[in-house]
């Protein structure tokens, strides 16, 4: 079955006045219809750049590489063309509600918007079913919160208008961008719920991006762990959660909290790479406890999913 | 500001004269002592609106050689107001080309030549430039004394910029918040979210933007119509200052004031049309 | 600091060095011959000698007025936020209302007490002084309260007042030290508004007397003359004026930016 998106090669560049920085490199990877893919990494790990770049949402960055939604071609797009699909075939969901929401628009015109731009309804009728997508994410009295301003809502609220609009067009696919980080731990595990169940009912795709690997695993399918502007692993959710091949995965796993786990967490030492710097070998070498002088010689390729030169084997996880 | 006008007025009245017969511009013993007597009363709060008093019934104030009648000082004060609004509309028309100029074009290499102008605006004495409008004027064989046009532009031309540098900052700073990306990602085109989100969203910082620009189109007339040598209020009022010629110069400070304040108060209401946060602020107080 | 306000800095002594070197020439008495020849207005004097004249007096004017307005505003910020509740408020409130007020407006009201009570042309040079503070000390109270008043959320500070180090100590020896690059960014800035200002108000007629002018007034005396063969007499005032004017303007940005990029 062919893929809802296509994402081959991809590479963000920016170039400042100190040089150039690349923010992420040879990203690849692909979404069924109707399929989950969490992208795992620490902030600056250039995930969230990946996706951005995709639907044109950086200007000033040189993007390279292909990739196509639903067969159309994303990189090399014409911005009128970009500005046709987003919305409506392929939504997104920011990290901070308290400031993604426009503070001078009514949240009920703002989740009517989509439906305006896209499908052309008239102001009453988009007003209407504005009403009941604010209802389907769970929000109480939407008639009367559709007048409201942002300001008045809580920051639950506000991420579930954010879904609401993002969801008005029924898109094929849906990118959330660390939805939950700006939220209290309660609201997180509401929020991540209704994006499942939504998920599951639409049958449409969903990218998650987080730095949380636990809340990640929870929903999605497949996993794309990043470091350092490359991916360093992907592979099915439960695959990596129990063998993980690169040791910043092990790493990963190792620092999250379990329910069952008793004693000490382990962090991973050092911190990451400043990616204007040249980086020549594995740029993950100086914090691996399993780097060798070679991982430092030349660039590691992704070869068979993990970019290692010297992959952890099962038997090898006892430290997990 | 209704304050201040009050503290004027009391100042004046309450100045020590000075009323040796040498002076070039001479206020006479007899034009002092007229003044207090006629033009500003005793002295106290209650005399406050003598000279406005002597306006309504057709009396004149002023020194004896230079009487103005309230007719004389609304010709001046029309004249004045319509400059300012020609200015007003060039102001606008200045700020829009300068904004849109600045939002499209920081980029490329024009993008340093407009961040130099409004150095050069703000960097110059207003009657440098005043001088510069002249000289133009001059080169191109136009007679520039008694030009309003120029005067307008000359006027203009502060407030003008200011607006704009504030414009465009302002959309840029909208423009660099997560909503704007937002309301890109929901489908807008960049001009739509421009137009739709980040303009109305920056107007709060246009209106803030609102008296400064009025007090610079102040400043702007009491130049223009100085260097122009146009009878408006300003001119009126510079040269009643010159001449020491107390009951114009409380009548002019208090009017300035009271425009101000309108102003003022203009901006606090368009305020609660635009700003859904402040409107709601206001309501609590309410 | 960046090249610009390197640059600043060395027209700025460069400028200083030029009146100084010129009043000692006049001193000695081995005083060059101005190239510009004698200020038509007043032919006992040469254009260098009322440019150069006009130079230091517009330094001066600037820098003193600047110091005293920024002395005024440091002074003020501090007892507002050592006094705080109402009396800060009341600082606040006062410092914006008085800043809506047009400058120009309380210059000229203040230039006619100055004839009314003393007579003359223009205003001496002291109460010249004496208004630009007056007029001045509004904006820059605004921007130090607030400085102090972020500066003051700094955990640092916030562990002081928790040991109990009295709040005055800690305003002083901790909070002030630390805004004193933000404060001379601030003067820095504030002197080329003062000496545009001042050049404006003597245009009016209500500045410095033009036997001793600053630059503002003797650019408002001889403006006529730059449509004229005789424009070299106005040219190096304007030149001055603009470099001074710019040159402060960098050296304060730059100052400005590297206290903003301190935090």
């Amino acid at each position: 079955m062919s893929a809802l998106l296509e994402v081959t090669g991809l590479t963000v560049r920016f170039e400042t006045k100190r040089g150039g920085l690349t923010a992420a490199e040879d990203v690849s990877f692909s979404v069924p219809a109707g399929g989950t893919l969490g992208i795992v990494g620490e902030s600056g790990s250039g995930k969230s750049v990946s996706v951005l770049s995709l639907l044109g949402l950086l200007p000033g960055a040189k993007v390279t590489g292909t990739a196509s939604l639903e067969g159309k071609k994303l990189i090399g797009a014409s911005e009128a063309e970009l500005t046709k699909l987003r919305g409506d075939r392929v939504a997104m969901i920011f990290q901070d509600p308290m400031t993604s929401l426009d503070p001078s628009w009514r949240v009920g015109d703002q989740v009517a918007e989509p439906l305006r731009l896209h499908r052309g309804l008239d102001a009453a009728a988009a007003r209407a079913k504005a009403t009941a997508l604010l209802e389907s994410v769970g929000l109480p009295s939407p008639a009367e919160l559709a007048r409201a301003y942002p300001h008045h809502l809580s920051g639950g609220q506000r991420q579930r208008v954010m879904i609401a609009a993002a969801l008005a067009c029924e898109p094929a696919l849906l990118i959330a961008d660390e939805p939950t980080t700006a939220l209290d731990v309660t609201v997180q595990a509401q929020v991540m719920e209704l994006l499942a169940r939504l998920q599951r009912e639409r049958k449409m795709g969903l990218v998650l991006i987080s730095h949380d690997l636990g809340l990640v695993s929870e929903v999605c399918e497949e996993l794309l762990v990043m470091y350092a502007g490359q991916v360093v692993e992907r592979g099915p959710t439960k695959r990596l959660l129990s063998a993980p091949r690169h040791p910043y995965v092990a790493g990963l796993l190792a620092s999250t909290p379990t329910l069952e786990g008793t004693g000490r967490l382990k962090e991973i030492p050092g911190t990451v790479p400043d990616l204007r710097l040249p980086l020549p070998g594995c740029r993950f070498a100086e914090r691996c406890p399993q780097a060798r002088p070679e991982c430092t010689k030349s660039p590691v390729s992704l070869l068979d999913e993990v970019r290692c030169l010297f992959p952890l084997s099962p038997s090898r996880l006892s430290h997990v | 500001m209704p304050i201040s006008a009050v503290l004027v007025y009391l100042l004046v009245v309450n100045l020590p004269f000075r009323q040796d017969s040498d002076r070039k511009i001479a206020t006479s013993e007899n034009d002092a002592i007229a003044l207090r007597a006629q033009v500003l009363g005793s002295g106290g709060v209650q005399d406050a609106f003598v000279p406005w008093k002597r306006l309504f019934s057709g009396e004149s104030v002023g020194l004896a050689g230079q009487p103005f009648t309230a007719k004389d000082l609304g010709r001046a004060a029309s004249l004045s107001l319509g400059l300012g609004l020609i200015a007003l509309l060039l102001a606008l028309a200045w700020a829009l080309l300068l904004a849109v100029a600045r939002v499209q074009l920081a980029a490329s290499r024009v993008g340093f030549l407009l961040e130099v102008i409004p150095g050069l605006v703000f960097g110059s004495p207003l009657f440098l430039l005043a001088v510069v409008a002249a000289l133009l004027a001059i080169a191109f064989g136009v007679s520039f004394t008694g030009s309003h046009l120029l005067a307008a532009a000359v006027m203009a031309l502060g407030p003008g910029t200011f607006l704009g540098v504030v414009w465009s900052d302002a959309l840029r700073a909208e423009a660099a918040r997560p909503y704007f990306l937002a309301a890109l990602a929901r489908g807008c085109s960049r001009r739509q979210a421009l137009l739709k989100h980040a303009l109305p969203n920056a107007l709060p910082a246009l209106l803030d933007a609102a008296a400064p620009v009025a007090s610079s189109l102040l400043l702007g007339s009491f130049v223009a119509e100085n260097f122009f040598q146009l009878k408006g209020f300003g001119l009126v009022y510079l040269e009643a200052a010159r001449r020491v010629d107390a009951g114009v110069v409380v009548v002019a400070t208090t009017l300035f004031a009271a425009v101000l304040i309108l102003v003022s108060l203009a901006v606090e209401l368009v305020r609660l049309l635009v700003d859904p946060k402040a409107r709601d602020a206001a309501k609590e107080t309410a | 600091m960046n090249w610009r306000s390197r640059l600043g800095l060395l027209t700025l002594v460069l400028l200083a060095g030029l009146t100084f070197g010129h009043a000692a020439l006049t001193a000695l008495d081995a005083l060059p011959e101005c190239p510009f020849g004698a200020d038509p207005g007043m032919p006992y004097e040469t254009v260098c000698g009322q440019v150069i004249g006009g130079l230091w007096r517009s330094l001066l004017l600037g820098v003193t007025a600047g110091a005293g307005s920024c002395l005024a505003a440091t002074a003020l910020a501090l007892f507002a936020r050592r006094l705080g509740g109402r009396f800060e408020l009341g600082i606040e409130k006062g410092a914006e209302l008085f800043f809506s007020i047009p400058d120009l407006l309380v210059l000229i009201v203040l230039g006619f007490v100055s004839r009314a009570v003393w007579g003359g042309e223009g205003v001496t040079l002291p109460f010249m002084i004496a208004s630009l503070v007056a007029i001045g000390w509004a904006a820059p109270t605004r921007m130090v309260q607030n400085r102090l008043r972020s500066l003051e959320r700094l955990d640092f500070i916030t562990a002081a007042h928790a040991i109990g180090v009295p709040r005055t100590r800690v305003l002083l020896r901790h909070v002030l030290p630390m805004a004193w690059d933000y404060l001379l960014a601030i003067f820095l800035l504030r002197v080329p508004a003062i000496i545009l200002t001042e050049s404006t108000i003597s245009y009016l007629g209500f500045g410095l007397p033009l036997d001793q002018p600053s630059l503002g007034r003797y650019l408002g005396g001889h403006w006529q003359l730059l449509a004229t063969d005789d424009w070299v007499k106005v040219a190096p005032a304007w030149a001055l004026l603009a470099l001074l004017v710019v040159a402060f303007h960098q050296v304060g940005r730059g100052l400005l930016d590297r206290a903003e990029e301190a935090r």
